[in-house]
């Protein structure tokens, strides 16, 4: 019989603690030792009636009745202890190399110890008895039939670290340290136990020395046991992936980001001194990572690739090696393709699941690129996976063929830093840059969404890295009962020494607040479906998270930029400041939940005097008219294509269709940050001539609402408003309005395209019924999101790509396409 | 108990000793075992021919035990297995490992009511 391997806090010499608990069965309250095999001593007396009694790990009345463990036995049996000051002991790492060896003074003393011992009476009786044999067969069954129990019989442990951002003291660190790793002689990775599993949570390099190491060993890991080893993508990994879209232009000097990259370089040149003599390899490297967040990336690679190499190496040595590694073959490419945006379902169970960024509800709601919703959360987290691996095998084909990398990975796995609205932009539906871990002055719980998404596929547990913590993994639990547990310890200036756990449907986490010599060892168990207060909030704003080795309760509050307020109060002292489960205040934004979304578009449709139709009724208005969804969005003011060409595109299409065209406004109608006009609202200033209202003689126009957020900053009044499903991404509404006019005869049509747009184009793909045309200004290719989706190799058949100029033939050419496709 | 043992190279003598008294075999399925003591390791390999003991640690033992010497004396050698004040017994890795060192040490039959003579 097999069981998850066990491990323990990892304790110093100094540390005097309270006797904990002897468990080898989980909890009925998850709020006192670590479920595993690390018995340590209680204030128990042996009880030999009832042998396998234990303690409550010293807090009194709140005991649970447990029914496994081994005794404590004082020096005086008859009295209890109640307090002691024994030394725990401190855990060695195995030693190594040299002290392997069992020397000959040693072996002798070994030896005549055994020829002492065969003679002991002692010894002899014991031997008769078989009383070793007894108590080791004790000592296996309270580990494998009771722990085995304890945890459902579930096969291994399955071990959480991430955000080791290359720092030598870090989360994996302690995996080796603790023995779950161990290393061969050529230096591979391992597990020690066959069961146990292990998932890397992101963003594995740049803030230390140790990216590089770390990726060989977790690839060595992966290498050992393929199955069980798996790696999330976190933003600081895949954002990388970017380097060889950027670099042709840095080289060149060309381009917006060769202007960029020379005025940052002659910055920092001594007058006179000419850029081109200076354009070498390390300074675009380091240029790039400067403007991607990771100012001494490079540096860090330098010195991690001298010290794998056992030599010295400059930057530019280093600069190129950092390139190569980012290509198929490369180290940082290799394990990059080892990961995907979710933990694989197979190892995180029916419980739990595991995000860098973590869930949202604008996540949950789609997969990106698909052409329909998923049904639950299950198909979520396993569509991401999918998606994942998809998205980064076609990387590599991009990559190996010398293309640029496509935008969905790259526009996914990271943000954007959009200077002229001064903000940080990223996807919502991203998994992996979530911005909203962190909001007003806390850590943030599920958002109802979500934990109902949860609840209905039975999952109680999501891990998350990405936002920086203390140096313990921190716990919120939803009012639902859902577990959010923050795993990234990178921001802790001691480093972090913590292990996360998941064994079953059990959560153990065990770190330490503090440095290695002084600090303190603070863990908690969660398990789904019991009350604690863990995870909870005080009434003075403290996240309960976790027990001290004395029993007490470590509190934590967030302060400011991830420094925490930190405090132990003892369970008595808890019990008056109220732990209720609750969630932390909204941002004034986020205040608009779905039914205020639903009331504020019911609101403006009144006031536009426009019904809210679904795409079934839409027939009702569309009579004969051909649809068409017309998409377009904010690449027009950095495209060549001039407004006398969009002009003149839209005259074309009034022209082609007149009163037979009904166009579908895929919902990104809206005025754009700098008050310029979007293509899409050139095209419709045209097709809806100012002045004009909708009459019956008029094209009718349809707008696939979106969200409420941009309700006011619709430009272009619509006849008829469809919402999609509730659904509030951008691209859902062009997705669902392209799938629509193919359906009818219609086609869609993507002017340039900003990333809202990007994945409405990406699943058109899939729509194969619809034809697409992709618009260009004349001689040009194609703009926006529709330029990249153009530079894929294959087009499908049913994509075109169109001239401006040209736009007069779209109608025919659209009965053309689809005439004898549509039923 | 008459017999301190107190020291590690004392545990894995007395474990060697007893399973050379055993009129069992380990057989063939015996893995090795790693034991951590305070300040030493020391790892119990069943597939060596010379000493089965030997300080120094087998990363590819799977199970790993950290215990105190005298903790492993009590086992070894006491009826009752308990845990002193502030002791601390960890396992990491397969507990399974341990029934060739069961079987081969009487334990077979711990729970029938007389011990084998």
């Amino acid at each position: 019989m097999k069981v998850p391997p066990q491990s323990l806090p990892f304790l110093n010499k100094s540390e005097r603690i309270k006797p904990s608990v002897i468990r080898t069965q989980v909890p009925s309250e998850p709020f006192t030792a670590t479920d595993s095999s690390v018995l340590t001593s209680s204030p128990v007396a042996k009880n030999d009636s009832a042998p396998l009694a234990l303690d409550s790990g010293g807090r009194g009345t709140q005991a649970p009745e447990l029914s496994a463990s081994l005794p404590v036995k004082t020096p005086e049996p008859s009295e209890p202890a109640t307090s002691y000051s024994a030394q725990p002991i401190f855990l060695e790492t195995p030693t190594s190399g040299s002290e392997t060896e069992t020397s000959p003074r040693v072996n002798f003393e070994l030896q005549g110890l055994i020829g002492s011992f065969l003679e002991n009476p002692e010894v002899k009786d014991s031997s008769r008895q078989g009383t070793a044999g007894r108590n080791l067969g004790k000592l296996m069954d309270i580990l494998s039939n009771q722990l085995g129990e304890a945890t459902g019989n579930q096969s291994g442990n399955v071990y959480l670290s991430g955000d080791t951002e290359g720092r030598e003291l870090n989360d994996f660190n302690t995996l080796k340290e603790q023995g779950v790793l161990v290393k061969d002689s050529d230096g591979n990775l391992s597990f020690r136990d066959q069961n146990a599993s292990f998932v890397f949570m992101g963003d594995l390099m740049d803030r230390g020395p140790a990216g590089l190491s770390l990726a060989d060993e977790m690839l060595s890991l992966k290498k050992s046991a393929p199955e069980r080893v798996a790696f999330i993508w976190g933003n600081r990994d895949l954002g990388k992936l970017a380097i060889h879209n950027d670099l042709p232009d840095l080289r060149a000097l060309r381009g917006a980001a060769g202007e960029r990259y020379s005025d940052w370089l002659k910055g920092k040149l001594p007058e006179g001194q000419s850029v081109e003599d200076h354009n070498t390899d390390g300074n675009q490297v380091q240029y790039w990572l400067e403007s991607h967040s990771a100012p001494k990336a490079l540096e860090f690679h330098r010195q991690g690739l001298e010290q794998k190499l056992g030599r010295s190496v400059d930057s530019n040595e280093a600069a190129r090696h950092y390139v190569e590694a980012w290509l198929p073959g490369g180290t940082f490419f290799e394990f990059t393709k080892q990961g995907s945006f979710a933990a694989p379902p197979e190892l995180m169970g029916d419980t739990h699941m595991a995000f860098h960024g973590g869930a949202a509800r604008e996540n949950i709601s789609a997969i990106p690129g698909e052409a329909t919703l998923p049904k639950d959360l299950d198909a979520v987290v396993s569509g991401q996976y999918d998606l994942g691996k998809r998205l980064i095998a076609e990387a590599e084909e991009d990559l190996k063929a010398g293309r640029p990398v496509k935008s969905m990975l790259l526009s996914l796995g990271d943000s954007n830093w959009m200077a002229s609205v001064g903000i940080n932009a990223a996807r919502a539906e991203s998994f992996i840059y979530s911005q909203r871990n962190v909001e007003d002055g806390n850590y943030r719980g599920h958002e109802p969404e979500v934990a109902r998404a949860m609840q209905q596929v039975g999952k109680s547990v999501e891990f998350v890295g990405h936002t920086p913590i203390g140096s313990i993994p921190e716990i919120r639990v939803s009012p639902e009962g859902t577990a959010k547990i923050y795993t990234d310890s990178s921001m802790s200036s001691d480093g972090s020494q913590a292990m996360m756990v998941r064994k079953g449907d059990l959560t153990i986490s065990v770190g330490r607040v503090g440095t290695k010599d002084e600090g303190q060892v603070v863990f908690f168990a969660h398990k789904p479906g019991v009350d604690s207060p863990l995870g909870k909030i005080t009434s003075d704003g403290y996240a309960v998270t976790g027990l001290t080795l004395d029993g007490n309760y470590f509190l934590s509050k967030y302060a400011e930029r991830h420094k925490l307020s930190q405090k132990t109060v003892t369970a008595e002292e808890l019990k008056t400041l109220q732990p209720k489960p609750q969630r932390p205040e909204e941002s004034t934004a986020r205040l608009k939940t779905h039914q205020q979304v639903s009331a504020a578009i019911e609101n403006k449709m009144s006031e536009w005097n426009s019904p809210i139709l679904d795409f079934e009724s839409l027939d009702q208005i569309r009579g004969s008219r051909t649809p068409l969804l017309v998409s377009a969005a904010s690449s027009y003011g950095r495209h060549p294509a001039t407004q006398d060409q969009l002009l003149a595109m839209s005259q074309s299409l009034q022209k082609t269709f007149g009163a037979d065209l009904m166009v579908i406004d895929g919902g990104t109608s809206v005025k754009s940050n700098e008050g310029e006009k979007s293509p899409e609202m050139i095209v419709q200033d045209v097709l809806f001539p100012k002045g004009q209202e909708y009459g019956s003689d008029s094209p009718r126009r349809v707008a696939a609402m979106p969200s409420v957020a941009n309700l006011d900053d619709v430009t272009h009044r619509p006849d008829a408003v469809v919402v999609c499903g509730g659904a509030s991404e951008w691209h859902l509404p062009a997705i669902e309005s392209s799938r629509y006019a193919g359906s009818r005869g219609g086609a869609s049509v993507f002017i340039g395209g900003g990333g809202a747009i990007a994945k409405a184009i990406e699943a058109a793909r899939s729509l194969t019924e619809t034809p697409v045309f992709l618009v260009a200004g004349r001689g040009e290719e194609p703009m926006g999101a529709s330029d990249k989706v153009s530079r894929e190799s294959g087009l499908p058949a049913h994509f075109h790509v169109i001239h401006a100029d040209e736009l007069h033939e779209l109608g025919p050419r659209i009965q053309a396409v689809t005439k004898s496709d549509v039923p | 108990m008459s017999l301190e043992i107190q020291r590690p190279v004392e545990a894995m003598a007395l474990l060697e000793a007893l399973l050379r008294q055993s009129s069992e075999d380990l057989g063939s399925e015996a893995r090795p075992i790693e034991f951590h003591f305070e300040d030493e390791v020391w790892n119990f390999d069943p597939g060596r021919t010379e000493s089965r003991c030997q300080r120094g640690a087998n990363p590819e033992a799977p199970l790993a035990l950290h215990c105190k010497p005298s903790f492993m004396g009590r086992l070894l050698l006491q009826p009752e297995l308990y845990l002193a004040p502030g002791e601390e017994l960890k396992l990491i890795g397969d507990p399974s490992v341990l029934a060739p060192l069961v079987r081969a040490l009487g334990g077979e039959d711990a729970h029938s009511p007389s011990p084998r003579s």
